[in-house]
């Protein structure tokens, strides 16, 4: 039992509610029409290429292919995460994609084995949407925690040399640093956790429900995704902050220029 | 603890700043640095603090060369009161008990109640305390940083414009507490004040 196939007319009927958005757009004045439909098709086309090699992927079920998708997916994230963010790419790459593959695969192997009890770890339908979602998550927070830690650093700087200044070494003259980093990381999944349920369903839930799966199983596996996206962004902050910190300093304690890329730019 | 720059320049952004500065300061020595603004008298400070690394010269602390192995023991050496005295965010209280918990100060174990004595000296009270760091006027400021030099006790004091804001008795005070110390201490600053006493020498440019 899962949901409707919908037919390529209701398809036709789903897109058509981008003419009120244009409507709106041009009584408004917002000058963004070209944007709306760029955007629209590019997600038609990007998800129908999704849905062309899912197909394949499915139907394959090979482990080491799905495997070698995950890693594919995560290397995707890293690149476009990174090219968005104000950091210098040369000095995070590396620490960017450690950090993001190290809890992403070890989160995932556990959510397989020990929460859901597959046999099959690398099984398409699991690895690949369970994937996806904590590699989403964390790719974001990653980012966010680095901005904060850096664009502290570098509009706050005097306080961590302040701290050096009377006798702290580098990892407690940062402490404040770090700390309001893990926490812009943490503090969106947290606001999350506390309201989830009461506002609106998630999209997990969501597409589980619709799938056929019971309210009760879909809350289960709400409830195992939450904390594993929570743990994954945790652990993938921690280890960027630890990999990167080191880099950022000279033998001096002094923080390197360079490394974060102006606004401006 | 002996002081020694040998020829020591630095240059940033294509912009020379100090150029060939030699002086040495014996144990116990106090010195003041009166070059007028915009000439490198902050930079210098940060030079010997290790906040900065001079583009050519040597600096020697204690007879030895400062570099990147010793930069971290000899900083514990000194006391670096800066121009804008910067404190750890927070009440002065949580600031001092944050201050006096790192590895270096953490041996001062009654700083409280060796601040208190000290307060009324440079004419501040106990009600310190209670302010934010970040409300306290430039004046308060430059004396709670001065206050902690002296609980530091560590051998060297680099003090940055630590008079500037003060009025004439404070300014006095401070130096006579200066002069009275047992420290090698480099001062910079543009006040008069200074040439008045005579356990001050002068660097010139």
């Amino acid at each position: 039992m899962g949901a409707s196939d919908i037919t390529i007319i209701g398809l036709i009927w789903a897109l058509l509610l981008l003419v009120p958005t244009l409507i709106i757009n041009y009584y408004f004045k917002l000058g963004q029409l070209k944007t709306y439909i760029v955007a629209t098709f590019r997600m038609v086309i990007q998800l129908a290429f999704v849905g062309l090699y899912l197909h394949y992927i499915f139907q394959w079920n090979n482990p080491f292919i799905n495997f070698i998708y995950l890693v594919v997916m995560i290397l995707i994230a890293v690149f476009s995460s990174i090219k968005q963010s104000k950091i210098d790419m040369k000095t995070f790459l590396m620490p960017v994609i450690i950090a993001t593959f190290v809890p992403t695969i070890t989160i995932l192997i556990y959510f397989n084995y020990l929460i859901v009890g597959l046999t099959d770890l690398f099984d398409a339908k699991y690895l690949i949407p369970i994937g996806g979602m904590l590699l989403g998550n964390s790719m974001k927070t990653n980012i966010i925690g680095m901005e904060r830690f850096y664009g502290n650093l570098s509009t706050n700087g005097s306080e961590y040399l302040t701290r050096i200044a009377y006798g702290a070494d580098r990892n407690r003259a940062l402490h404040p640093f770090i700390k309001s980093s893990m926490l812009a990381a943490s503090n969106p999944l947290v606001a999350s956790m506390l309201t989830i349920g009461l506002v609106s369903l998630p999209g997990m839930m969501t597409g589980q429900i619709l799938g056929g799966s019971l309210p009760a199983t879909a809350i289960k596996y709400q409830i195992a995704i939450m904390i594993s996206i929570f743990c994954s962004n945790i652990l993938g902050v921690a280890i960027t902050l630890k990999l990167v910190i080191p880099k950022s300093f000279d033998q001096y304690d002094m923080p390197k220029k360079g490394i974060m890329i102006s606004k401006n730019k | 603890m002996e002081i020694r720059l040998e020829d020591v320049g630095y240059t940033i952004d294509g912009q020379e700043i100090i150029r060939n500065l030699s002086f040495s300061l014996k144990s116990g020595q106090k010195a003041v640095i009166a070059w007028p603004s915009g000439t490198g008298k902050t930079t210098l400070l940060k030079l010997i603090f290790g906040f900065t690394i001079p583009t050519t010269g040597k600096i020697f602390i204690d007879n030895q060369l400062l570099n990147h192995s010793n930069v971290k023991h000899f900083r514990k050496q000194m006391s670096y009161a800066n121009q804008v005295a910067d404190l750890p965010k927070g009440t002065v209280q949580n600031s001092m008990d944050e201050i006096f918990s790192f590895p270096a100060n953490e041996h001062i174990r009654d700083y409280k109640s060796i601040i208190n004595n000290l307060l009324s000296e440079v004419k501040l009270t106990s009600e310190i305390f209670g302010k934010n760091t970040e409300e306290l006027s430039g004046g308060e400021r430059q004396r709670l940083t001065f206050i902690l030099c002296q609980v530091l006790n560590r051998p060297i004091w680099l003090l940055d414009e630590i008079t500037s804001g003060l009025d004439t008795d404070n300014k006095s005070n401070i130096v006579r507490m200066v002069a009275e110390a047992s420290q090698t201490v480099l001062i910079s600053s543009h006040d008069t004040i200074w040439r008045e006493n005579n356990a001050f020498t002068f660097i010139n440019l």
